[in-house]
């Protein structure tokens, strides 16, 4: 579903200070908390009384209308996440709205859909027997139930979980996205849905609301969560800002042309810098290399300290824009089952270019005993420099 | 980035230390910091005539003139031929008056020729002009500019025709010499040599290019030719082949002061507006009455630093019998 | 003949500046820039201070510039240096941050000269550049340097552009030669001999009697740029 990690990328602030690995999770899982929270809140609108209030009449209809106001609460929650972490409220609105038709739409179909399989999963006749035999044998927990009816709802919630962040990605207008969203939200659903029953078991009340909140919760931070580690697993190339007020933030490179500049409304947005311009690059990945070319009116960046209005990128290099140094990421390929030393150190290499999503910048942790990666192509060196002192010759007699 | 001198307090003039000329404030040159026999600096003209010393002295009626072209450091440096050159000529005219024709030639840095053109120029300019004044009866300031734009248009012709083996000609036909190949600065003074009851006199001086004329008066030199006191210098300059006239006007000389034609070798070193240079401070002092030969030249090949041009200068001191004693 | 001490006389000496800009980004250190600039000022200085004329005359200026501009060595004769900081690589290519310096610079120095006597002929400039400018409006602070009815001491520059840098802005930044380095030309070998060429400029221009700046040919492996079809922006 709905995640932090849009077109743009997903950034997260990071310094050499020790985050946490899983602090990317973490966040788009407390956002797909606070999701659940509003989608609880949305659904509860549905369920009345005496059942649904709309369309309660029709079980599919009315499970379409409840699952699509809760996904609105978790998808919306998810989605303007990146906005508000970027203190871009323009942002988050932009993308919610966005987002909105499809992921109504979605939730709505995935609630239908979902609703139908559950319908059609579940025998009407063993239902009964298995809930005269948890009430004879006073089993609160009522495992013989739970057993039958949690397949179904795990299936359910995976359909919901999947077309939600196939919504998502819609929304983003990235297919990437909407293939990490369906993979991420079908998994997040999948595993909701699965521990649904169990909530619950261990709430225990004797109202439904309660497990169903917690239920909610911890759907969407699932969903969240997985759709966070499906894109950082699918990321090829992401981009670390390394000065500047951003520093430490990351972005991922989803898309095969990405924007980047200081409009509000593009991939990637730069911020207090003044020499950025609202669309200042665009970097473009085609089979396996990655080029930028500078936009009109936009000044030439500099890679590797050298003035450019276009060329190739790749791993570790250094770019700036306007003020702003930013390095590149990329994660090189290595052929699979080879035990050689090569391989090893290209392993590491690999390793060590991972996207720093979870921890500290790539060159500060080096795993014990491995070698230091190699020096990265076209990089000055970090050390300061002192200015050579040039003698002048001796001067001779004419 | 280290230093290995500081600058000493200046002092106008200085005796040398060692054989060489006189140094100026203090601010030698490195070019005179050997003998001319010791450094490799010092070179002649492999064709003949370097004109390291140029020189001549006299009088013309009431008259003292001096003149002298010193070759400057750069073409000693570079084994070339001084580019300056002087030409003075007297006449008289038909009533019997005397006059001093004076003109100075600063050789282009650019004309492959230039000190052969200086030289002709000056001589063509300088005889013609004195024979047209020389067939006046009265001159006034309108018969002598006829004179003068007549001699200029016949120095433009007859500049430019040789004969292969004249002297010091380039070994070339004309034909394969352009204007610019010969091109020089021209400048002149048209002085009676007569003293006047109001021991005043009219001088008609002119000038195209960079080498200035100066009158000393009270001890001050004052330029009597345009000059450009701005921060920056810029070298540009024209010659007698690029201009179409020449720039003339009268001016008038009291008995008490003293002419002085020269090129830019020392005329930039002069004054600065209405400062006067040490080079100007201390020729008007030297100059202040007509010294003998030896002075002349020596005061001539001061030593300053930077100041490597050919030099040049005709100076002229009106009613000499004040000097008598 | 005794010696007259005169108080603040001004001797009127010529003097001709010429200022040596250096672009230390990056790139320079992987192109052989860097080294072909450090090697080549013993040369430029000997060249300078072993000549009697041109020593006199000439003033040299040192600086570098890369994110900003810095003096590395101020406006001196080459007689009077020892040893002199050299370029390092740097940062990025901010063309304006070195004509802003130059200007003030200039301005400076000559009030300096002026003060203390000194003739000072029109300053020259050698400019050299591996790339692009990675600032925006790098022209106007060009303009305000070069443009004489808006500063009185504008220089005459004379630019040399080598690797990446592009032939048009060489052309923009150069106001009376501009020199590019051939594409096949090795980088670092270009600069050797564009440090060759300007110091014979500054040597031939110096010991010129009517000190004028002399433009060098197009050093080995750079080509010159005509500056009469420049575009004006």
């Amino acid at each position: 579903m709905a995640t932090n990690f849009e077109d743009m990328g997903t950034y997260t602030s990071s310094d050499s200070k020790g985050l946490n690995a899983g602090r990317v999770t973490l966040v788009l899982g407390a956002a797909g908390v606070v999701g659940g929270l509003l989608g609880f809140g949305l659904g509860e609108i549905q369920i009345s009384e005496s059942g649904s209030r709309f369309f309660g009449d029709s079980v599919n209809a009315s499970s379409a209308v409840y699952f699509a106001l809760v996904l609105l609460g978790v998808g919306a929650a998810l989605v303007a996440s990146q906005g508000i972490s970027e203190r871009n409220a323009q942002k988050a609105w932009a993308t919610v709205l966005r987002s909105l038709p499809a992921i109504l739409v979605g939730g709505a179909v995935a609630g239908f859909v979902a609703q139908i399989l559950y319908t059609e999963m579940l025998n009407a006749d063993e239902i009964d027997i298995a809930i005269r035999l948890c009430n004879r044998q006073g089993d609160y927990s009522c495992t013989a139930v739970d057993n039958l009816v949690r397949p179904a709802r795990a299936i359910g919630w995976m359909i919901a979980g999947g077309l939600s962040g196939l919504a998502l990605g819609v929304g983003f207008q990235s297919k990437k996205r909407m293939q990490n969203g369906v993979l991420g939200g079908a998994v997040g659903g999948l595993v909701g849905g699965l521990l649904f029953d169990s909530v619950n078991n261990i709430i225990g009340s004797g109202s439904a609301q309660p497990s169903r909140l917690v239920a909610l919760l911890l759907i969407g931070a699932l969903m969240g969560a997985l759709i966070g580690l499906v894109d950082t697993l699918r990321t090829d190339m992401w981009l670390t800002v390394t000065s500047g007020e951003m520093t430490g933030q990351q972005f991922i490179i989803y898309d095969e042309t990405t924007t980047v500049g200081c409009a509000r409304n593009i991939p990637i947005t730069i911020l207090a810098d003044r020499d950025v311009a609202e669309h200042h690059i665009s970097i473009r990945r085609t089979g396996g290399s990655t080029t930028f070319e500078c936009l009109p009116t936009a000044s030439p960046i500099t890679v590797n300290g050298s003035a450019s209005s276009s060329g190739s990128l790749s791993n570790g290099d250094i770019i700036k824009i306007g003020n702003t140094e930013i390095r590149v990421g990329e994660r090189t390929s290595s052929s699979p089952g080879t035990a050689s030393s090569a391989t090893t150190r290209q392993a590491h290499v690999d390793t060590s270019s991972r996207p720093d999503l979870y921890s500290h910048s790539p060159e500060s942790e080096t795993p014990a005993g491995a070698a230091p990666p190699p020096p990265r192509r076209n990089q000055p060196s970090a050390a300061p420099k002192k200015r050579p002192t040039i003698q002048m010759k001796p001067e001779t007699d004419n | 980035m280290s230093r290995k001198k500081r600058r000493p307090k200046k002092q106008l003039i200085q005796a040398p230390a060692s054989p060489g000329p006189i140094v100026i404030a203090d601010r030698p040159s490195t070019f005179h910091s050997k003998p001319w026999w010791v450094s490799n600096w010092w070179n002649l003209e492999p064709t003949g005539r370097s004109d390291d010393v140029t020189c001549d002295i006299g009088t013309v009626g009431d008259l003292a003139v001096a003149a002298a072209t010193i070759r400057g450091n750069t073409h000693r440096h570079d084994g070339n031929r001084c580019e300056d050159a002087f030409f003075i000529s007297t006449g008289t005219t038909i009533s019997g008056r005397s006059f001093l024709v004076a003109v100075i030639g600063d050789g282009l840095g650019s004309a492959k020729h230039s000190s052969f053109g200086s030289r002709r120029a000056t001589q063509l300019f300088g005889n013609h002009l004195t024979a047209s004044i020389s067939k006046t009866d009265t001159p006034n300031e309108e018969t002598v500019n006829t004179a003068v734009d007549a001699a200029f248009e016949m120095t433009k012709v007859k500049a430019s025709k040789w004969k292969i083996g004249d002297l010091s000609a380039p070994p070339l036909s004309p034909a394969k010499v352009s204007s610019a190949d010969i091109e020089t600065t021209l400048t002149f003074a048209v002085v009676p040599a007569d003293p006047n009851a109001n021991k005043k006199r009219t001088v008609l001086i002119g000038s195209v290019g960079d080498s200035p004329i100066f009158k000393l008066s009270e001890n001050k030199w004052e330029c009597l030719t345009d000059s450009d006191n701005g921060d920056i210098v810029d070298s540009a300059t024209r010659g007698v082949h690029s201009a179409d006239r020449l720039t003339t006007s009268m001016v008038s000389i009291a008995d008490t002061d003293v002419l002085f034609l020269t090129t830019d070798g020392i005329g930039n070193f002069i004054s600065n507006g209405a400062n006067m240079l040490a080079v100007g401070t201390y020729l008007a002092d030297r100059w202040r009455n007509p010294v003998p030969l030896h002075e002349f030249i020596n005061d001539m090949t001061f030593d300053l630093s930077s100041a490597d041009d050919d030099r040049t200068a005709i100076v002229c001191w009106p009613y000499r019998d004040q000097y008598l004693s | 003949m005794s010696a007259t001490d005169v108080e603040q006389v001004q001797t009127g000496e010529q003097v001709l500046p010429f200022y040596i800009v250096c672009d230390e980004s990056a790139s320079m250190a992987y192109n052989g820039g860097i080294d072909a600039i450090n090697n080549g000022l013993p040369d430029l200085h000997a060249s300078i201070a072993s000549d009697p004329l041109v020593n006199d005359k000439s003033r040299i200026c040192l600086i570098s510039f890369s994110d900003d501009a810095e003096v590395l060595c101020p406006l001196a004769p080459a007689s009077d240096i020892d040893a002199l900081p050299g370029v390092m690589e740097k940062g990025a290519t901010s063309f304006s941050a070195a004509f802003r310096l130059l200007k003030t610079q200039i301005a400076q120095d000559i009030a300096m000269l002026r003060a203390d006597g000194f003739q000072v002929f029109r300053p020259a400039v050698f400019f050299i550049s591996d790339g692009e400018p990675t600032d925006l409006n790098w022209q106007d602070s060009h303009r305000e340097l070069t443009d004489k009815s808006l500063n009185p001491h504008a220089p005459n520059i004379i630019a040399f552009g080598v690797d990446r840098a592009d032939a048009d802005t060489i052309r923009r930044v150069g106001t009376i030669a501009a020199f590019l380095a051939e594409q096949d030309v090795n980088p670092g070998n270009a600069l050797k001999e564009i440090m060759r060429a300007l110091t014979n400029s500054i040597v031939q221009s110096s010991s010129s009697s009517n000190p004028t700046l002399i433009i060098p040919p197009a050093p080995d492996g750079t080509i010159s740029l005509p500056l009469d079809v420049m575009d004006e922006t």
